[in-house]
């Protein structure tokens, strides 16, 4: 019977609950910067450094490409359920509450650096607060908090999987 | 016969959907908003919005490989 479960425990694996937790972390993130920073706060829509909604028509415009954005965060949460049903499912998976942690802080860092990097600094879609005198330094610092999450988020990944000896 | 209709219904459906997103896509039918989303730059933009998705999905399936 203990043979039985020390073969089970080697054929456990983290790579899928750190998937599903990075995915549900994207999506989360991605919903905080749609709700917060788009719809409550207002510094920013999709295309505002392109099409600034200064007329209806750019607004809408903006609402309408933050719409397809949500519906690509929702889309990145529900696979990252999905995974996370399937992997308890199976149950072949290490169930780590810091590898869980790590990783939605893991996601929500890496979708706050790339979205930052492609969005803001390359394609120059938007600015994190257009009406600002400095909108550079704002995107800056919202790289280097993302930068701060997405390695915090990693330490308590590997803090996790070195805890559950992988 | 039937199976037939089934397999041709489907994406003739996905069709009419696609075709009619652009109408639906306004409920108050403001043509104006219709013509400045759906202009040339609408696949660039579409594109644009899956890019970071896209890098994280990649990554993504990187990571769901680890032991």
């Amino acid at each position: 019977m203990a043979t039985i479960s020390i073969q089970e425990n080697k054929t456990l694996r983290t790579g899928p609950l750190i998937a599903a937790a990075t995915l549900i972390g994207v999506g989360m993130g991605g919903f905080i910067d749609g709700i917060v920073l788009h719809q409550i706060l207002q510094w920013h829509q999709m295309l505002t450094a392109k099409l600034p909604p200064d007329t209806v028509i750019n607004k809408e415009v903006n609402m309408f490409w933050d719409g397809i954005f949500h519906a690509f965060t929702w889309l990145t949460t529900a696979a990252g359920i999905l995974l996370l049903w399937r992997l308890v499912y199976n149950r072949k998976a290490v169930l780590s509450n810091r590898i869980f942690g790590g990783g939605l802080l893991f996601g929500w860092g890496l979708f706050n650096v790339v979205e930052g990097v492609i969005d803001h600094h390359l394609l120059v879609l938007h600015n994190v607060r257009e009406i600002s005198s400095n909108p550079a330094a704002w995107n800056y610092g919202f790289l280097v908090l993302s930068l701060l999450m997405l390695g915090a988020g990693w330490y308590l990944i590997q803090q996790g999987r070195r805890r559950s000896n992988i | 016969m039937k199976h037939t209709v089934v397999k041709y219904a489907r994406p003739f459906l996905l069709l009419l959907l696609l075709n009619g997103f652009q109408a639906a896509a306004c409920t108050t039918c403001n043509r104006p908003l219709q013509a400045a989303i759906f202009d040339d730059s609408f696949f660039r933009l579409f594109f644009l919005m899956i890019l970071p998705f896209a890098f994280v999905w990649a990554i993504v399936s990187k990571l769901n490989k680890l032991e």
